[in-house]
């Protein structure tokens, strides 16, 4: 526990001294507060998918976030993914595994880094999106502080897990471009690739994908499953990409 | 301990005298598919002094010390540290340091935060990380990103890192890579002060010249396979015959001296009408020879039998094409 402690401090460190982090954070900034804008416009001129409306014909300022978070999550994902690959391109991943060598310790303090500070960035981006969609949407808008603040917490929450999938796939293709590339593909084009035949099985399998599964815990939809098994699909997705980059490191030489 | 040098002053507050530590290399082997780049050595490397680690490129040093970090997975056999392989160890900063590639950091992060990081990972208080950029002179430029260091400084810095836990076990692949004369002479006095502590000190080189006047025994390889293991001293009295070189004014006395040290000699080189080269006897030898002869002697001289002699002698054989002198990856 103890050893685990030192690596979480030293991966803390290094992640606030380089400037990947602040770049990374400022993007997704921009994006959510892009995306949450044109959203709740949209939403305002009812151009918005009907599902998002509520029964009442209204929207959720914390439903307007959750559309700005999956355009801000590519920021975040780039982050986790270069934190990881950026040791393999430099060569310091030969330096930080002397300094601990257990891989799991590594894996672990870096996903527990980037994990926790995706979760507080999410968090905040979320009620970012939040505040910027109340007056946007106008009397569109169903404000419920409540709502707010637990959209923001999913939001952080799933943020979170989605970094340290990229982190765990991360570590096990070692190149940036093969990870972000993968990352790409898993959570954004193969879903639609999947449920646009509308055939069962398809549809099945995109439901058991990371990204839709995200999707249905942000928006709290209990179509296929409940919002919680969205929930525990995605961390699923992220013990099994941590447990290949675990395999991976243990095997190859570093 | 040993006598220390001020300038080094590197304990920190450790008032153990560390146990004597080594390295121990139990058949290690490692294959790169089918080249075999570290071939079955078997050797210990003691506490106490400076451990030459000798071989041209490619023979397979860095592959080794890879191994014993851990970094590589043997094929067989095992490298330990103390016993303990390295993996196992909970703060190995504090057993062994280690300056394998000074380039092997991210550039964006200054010095200083670099080392603060590797001291957080093993609990070091950083302190340390201050105590160590002053013995290696980077003090000024701590606060500067690493990606604007010289390879000198890069080495430097490595060298601090490998300080930073005050550690047992030093291993340093190539150190004076990059670093100049006084750099080169710095490295010499830190790691002879490092073994006088009672420190196990393992350098690699491919530099025989150095390592003549750095190392107290030296383990030589080839071809990822051990030539030899033993002490500076006795690695050039066995490999390289002392060569003497004999110079007279006629013809007719140096063929007398030539037939008369022949049956005593292991080699003569009639280099011209003027000149010999003997080896395998003693200058007092030759002199009572030529006197006794009643030859005249313009010039009897000894050349210092020289490690780089015998490690050419030794690894001659086992030289990739080429890669003696430039070539193939550190
Ligand atoms: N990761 C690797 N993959 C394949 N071959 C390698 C690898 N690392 C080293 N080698 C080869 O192993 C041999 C020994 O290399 P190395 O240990 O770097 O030698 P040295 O440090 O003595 O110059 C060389 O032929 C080198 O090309
Ligand atoms: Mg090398």
């Amino acid at each position: 526990m103890n050893a685990l402690h030192g690596a979480v401090r030293a991966e803390w460190t290094k992640l606030w001294t380089t400037r990947t982090v602040w770049w990374a954070l400022i993007t997704a900034t921009l994006l959510m507060a892009a995306g949450a804008a044109q959203y709740a416009i949209y939403a305002k001129g009812g151009d918005l998918s009907r599902d998002l409306f509520e029964a009442n014909g209204l929207v959720g300022p914390g439903t307007i976030a959750v559309m700005g978070a999956s355009l801000a999550q590519f920021a975040l994902i780039a982050l986790a993914t270069l934190v990881m690959t950026g040791e393999h391109s430099s060569g310091l991943i030969r330096t930080t595994l002397t300094w601990v060598p257990s891989r799991g310790r590594v894996l672990l303090a870096k996903g527990a880094v980037v994990g926790a500070t995706i979760l507080v960035a999410g968090i905040l981006l979320g009620l970012l999106g939040a505040g910027l969609a109340i007056p946007l949407l106008g009397d569109r808008g169903d404000v419920q502080g409540g709502q707010i603040t637990s959209h923001a917490l999913a939001i952080g929450v799933y943020l979170a897990l989605i970094g340290v999938l990229s982190i765990g796939l991360s570590a096990a293709l070692r190149g940036p471009v093969a990870s972000l590339v993968s990352i790409f593909v898993v959570l954004v084009v193969i879903p639609p690739i999947l449920t646009t035949p509308d055939n069962k099985v398809l549809n099945h399998l995109a439901a058991a994908l990371p990204g839709t599964a995200g999707d249905h815990y942000l928006r709290g939809s209990s179509d296929p499953y409940p919002p919680a098994i969205g929930l525990l699909i995605v961390a699923a997705w992220a013990v099994a990409a941590l447990l290949a980059g675990w395999w991976v490191m243990r095997r190859k030489d570093a | 301990m040993g006598e220390k040098l001020p300038l080094l002053a590197l304990a920190h507050g450790n008032s153990d005298p560390w146990r004597p530590t080594l390295i121990q290399l139990q058949h290690l082997t490692k294959r790169f598919g089918s080249l075999t780049a570290v071939d079955g050595l078997d050797v210990t490397i003691e506490a106490g002094r400076v451990t030459g680690f000798l071989g041209p490129n490619g023979a397979g040093k860095s592959t080794t010390m890879r191994m014993i970090l851990g970094l590589d997975r043997p094929t067989s056999g095992r490298a330990l540290v103390n016993g303990e392989s390295y993996l196992s160890l909970p703060q190995p900063l504090r057993e062994v340091g280690a300056l394998l590639d000074a380039k092997a950091l991210n550039g964006g992060r200054t010095g200083r935060n670099h080392l603060l990081a590797m001291a957080h990972s093993n609990s070091i208080s950083p302190s340390r990380v201050d105590e160590v950029l002053e013995i290696v002179g980077l003090t000024d430029a701590a606060r500067k990103r690493a990606g604007t260091y010289s390879l000198g400084m890069g080495q430097r810095l490595g060298i601090a890192g490998a300080l930073l836990g005050d550690p047992p076990v030093l291993l340093f692949d190539e150190p004076v890579n990059g670093l100049d004369p006084d750099g080169v002479r710095w490295v010499r006095q830190l790691m002879r002060s490092l073994a006088a502590e009672g420190r196990t000190v393992f350098v690699s080189s491919h530099l025989m010249s150095e390592m003549q006047l750095t190392a107290d025994q030296v383990v030589v390889i080839g071809r990822g396979k051990l030539l030899t293991n033993a002490p500076v001293s006795e690695v050039i009295a066995t490999n390289s015959g002392r060569t003497i070189t004999v110079r007279l004014p006629d013809a007719g006395g140096l063929a007398r001296l030539k037939e008369r040290l022949l049956p005593h000699s292991s080699r003569i080189h009639h280099l011209n009408d003027e000149e010999l080269t003997v080896e395998g006897l003693t200058l007092a030898e030759v002199g009572d020879h030529a006197h006794e002869l009643g030859v005249r002697l313009h010039e009897l001289s000894g050349k210092p039998a020289s490690l780089e002699d015998a490690y050419l002698q030794l690894t001659a054989d086992s030289v990739e094409f080429g890669s003696a002198v430039s070539g193939g990856r550190r």
